[in-house]
């Protein structure tokens, strides 16, 4: 079971990330946070496949999130895609720079969050283990 | 007196004369005849006063007063004006006394000094004009705000203004000769090694903005200029003339303070306003995918409604962030060749205008204009692009651009012959939002004019909507020339 960790404050997002990953597919798990405060603990017992980042969180914002993940031993190669509602180029500059394995500016229509949602399965969850 | 001593003294250039006690000539040498015009045995015998102007005869009188046998020499300065010109004879005037201290007559030796006179004449106006002209020095230096500082290698201040005595809290006379490291403290040091730099190399630094932290004076931010000189007698020297910037400075660092929060804010809204967009735009077309089937027909035009209007939205929000990116911060300004951008801008346009079946003129004149490249070209694409989308539904578009020298600026003209814009909105149109037209009619952000003046005006220029003869519509872009252009 490929198991994806969505950590984004807006309901909607998780929502809709979740709905496009998921789309006509079958064999995942989902676990949502609102923030990013517990990730330490929750990756360590939840062993996600994959983690989706949003980046402007009050409080811990993604960048901070994306930090502490790379700091938990074992969890220095876990894909972690970062996603944001700017398209602000610094943002693309930061998450490559803290290590995050890619970076998406949320889609502006539903089709097109299909298609990241079909992309992301495509390129981490249908080859990995299950 | 022995003839042999007669000899020589006949013959001394210095004028040489013996009066008895009542100033009759008992004895005149050659030089003294000639003083007197007079031969020798026509003047012996004969009184002084008859031989000397009558203006003399108190100023000579008053001379011999003087004389005493405890004194018995006074020497005096004379002026005698002659047709032939003015000479001065410097006399001394001998009491000839015998052994009872009885005035026997008087002995006067005179000496021509007309030339060293003169001369001291000379150097005593040129030395007045040199004075006047160190008052002058003195009261310009003092009347101009900049600071302004003599100083030599060894970090000495040698003099300074009233201006620079000032902004140190202290006074002209209370600086001059003093070290710059008694009276800057830490400073001294960067002062000196720039001093240094400028003697090692001769080459001046300019406009070096740096902090001026005095130990008795205010703290300011100065610009300066130190420039090497030598007097060619004395050691290196510096002059060294700073600005006070501090309000300036301030100035700028609140206006990057606003322009840093505006950034923010045009940053964190266009986010902040984007997420509940996509919700909505979002969530509409979900319901139309999930639940079209089952909805009305009359339902699908409202989500076509909602699509447009969060697209339209979306537009807004994207032009006015770029709008606000525009700002001070980001302007670059340096030599730029308009040619190149506006072929640039033609190359990228030349698609567009193909498909509208039109043509686009540049200027052939070389222009060379302050500014920056790349917000240069936003202008004139954004110029362009209106200019094509305001165009006539009857006639092939015609754009031209044409140039003109004003002054110091030259003057962009993009000129169409599309639908034109109504005067009454001349103003309206460089507006964030503003619109010649509704958004219903001709599609648009309603961003690119404003853009186009935000730009412009950074560029220390203007932009306008001028009135045009015959169809379509004239936009003048005044942009600072500049001579010098880089890589060229």
């Amino acid at each position: 079971m490929n198991k994806v960790l969505i950590i984004d404050d807006s309901d909607f997002d998780r929502k809709m990330i979740r709905k496009a990953i998921s789309f006509r597919r079958t064999n995942l798990e989902f676990t949502e946070l609102s923030s990013g405060r517990s990730i330490a603990a929750l990756l360590t017992s939840e062993s996600p496949t994959i983690a989706i980042v949003d980046i402007r969180m009050p409080g811990m914002d993604g960048f901070e999130v994306l930090e502490t993940i790379r700091s938990i031993p074992g969890f220095s190669d876990l894909p972690v895609l970062m996603v944001s509602g700017s398209e602000h180029p610094k943002d693309r500059e930061m998450a490559v720079a803290r290590g995050a394995s890619g970076y998406y500016v949320k889609p502006p229509s539903a089709a097109n969050y299909f298609a990241l949602g079909c992309d992301i399965y495509d390129q981490y969850l249908c080859c990995t283990r299950s | 007196m022995p003839k042999t001593l007669n000899a020589i003294l006949d013959t001394h250039p210095d004028l040489i004369c013996r009066t008895d006690k009542d100033l009759n000539f008992t004895y005149v040498n050659d030089a003294a005849a000639t003083f007197f015009q007079t031969p020798k045995r026509d003047l012996i015998g004969t009184h002084l006063f008859l031989r000397s102007e009558e203006d003399k005869h108190e100023v000579i009188k008053s001379v011999l007063g003087n004389v005493n046998p405890d004194s018995p020499s006074v020497t005096s300065l004379q002026q005698i004006d002659r047709a032939s010109g003015t000479d001065y004879i410097l006399f001394t005037n001998i009491g000839l006394y015998d052994e009872d201290n009885v005035l026997q007559g008087y002995q006067s030796v005179g000496r021509n000094v007309t030339s060293e006179v003169l001369l001291k004449h000379q150097l005593d106006a040129q030395s007045k004009a040199l004075d006047s002209v160190q008052v002058e020095l003195r009261s310009v230096l003092d009347t101009v705000p900049a600071m302004i500082w003599y100083k030599d290698d060894k970090n000495k201040i040698l003099r300074l203004n009233q201006a620079a005595a000032t902004s140190m809290g202290m006074t002209v006379e209370e600086v001059e000769g003093q070290c710059t490291y008694d009276l800057f403290g830490e400073a001294a040091k960067d002062y000196h090694d720039a001093d240094l730099k400028v003697f090692n190399s001769g080459v001046p630094i300019r406009g070096l903005i740096e902090p001026f932290t005095p130990d008795s004076g205010e703290q300011l931010w100065v610009q300066t200029d130190k420039i090497p000189f030598t007097d060619g007698v004395d050691g290196p020297r510096i002059l060294v003339v700073s600005t006070d910037i501090t309000e300036l400075k301030e100035q700028q660092a609140i206006l990057k303070s606003i322009n840093k929060n505006l950034d923010d804010f045009a940053s964190l809204t266009s986010h902040d306003l984007q997420a509940p967009l996509r919700k909505i735009g979002i969530s509409a077309e979900l319901m139309q995918l999930e639940l079209g089937d089952a909805l009305p027909d009359e339902a699908n035009s409202y989500f076509q409604d909602i699509a447009s209007g969060v697209s339209h939205m979306r537009q807004m929000i994207k032009g006015f962030l770029k709008f606000m990116r525009a700002s001070p911060d980001g302007v670059d300004l340096s030599a730029v060749n308009l040619n190149h951008v506006l072929r640039q801008v033609a190359e990228e346009e030349q698609n567009f205008i193909d498909k509208a079946g039109g043509t686009l003129t540049v200027p052939n004149q070389t222009i060379h204009v302050r500014g920056d490249q790349a917000l240069l070209v936003q202008v004139f694409v954004n110029l362009i692009c209106n200019a094509v989308k305001y165009r006539s539904e009857t006639r092939p578009i015609e754009i031209e651009i044409t140039a003109h020298t004003e002054k110091q600026y030259w003057v962009i003209s993009v000129s169409d012959n599309g639908s034109g814009i109504d005067p009454s909105f001349a103003d309206q149109v460089f507006d964030l939002f503003g619109r010649a037209k509704p958004h219903s009619e001709i599609e648009g952000s309603g961003v690119g004019l404003a853009l186009c003046r935000r730009i412009v005006t950074l560029h220390g220029g203007t932009i306008e909507l001028i009135e045009k003869d015959g169809a379509g519509s004239c936009f003048q872009v005044k942009l600072f020339r500049s001579r010098n252009l880089e890589n060229e």
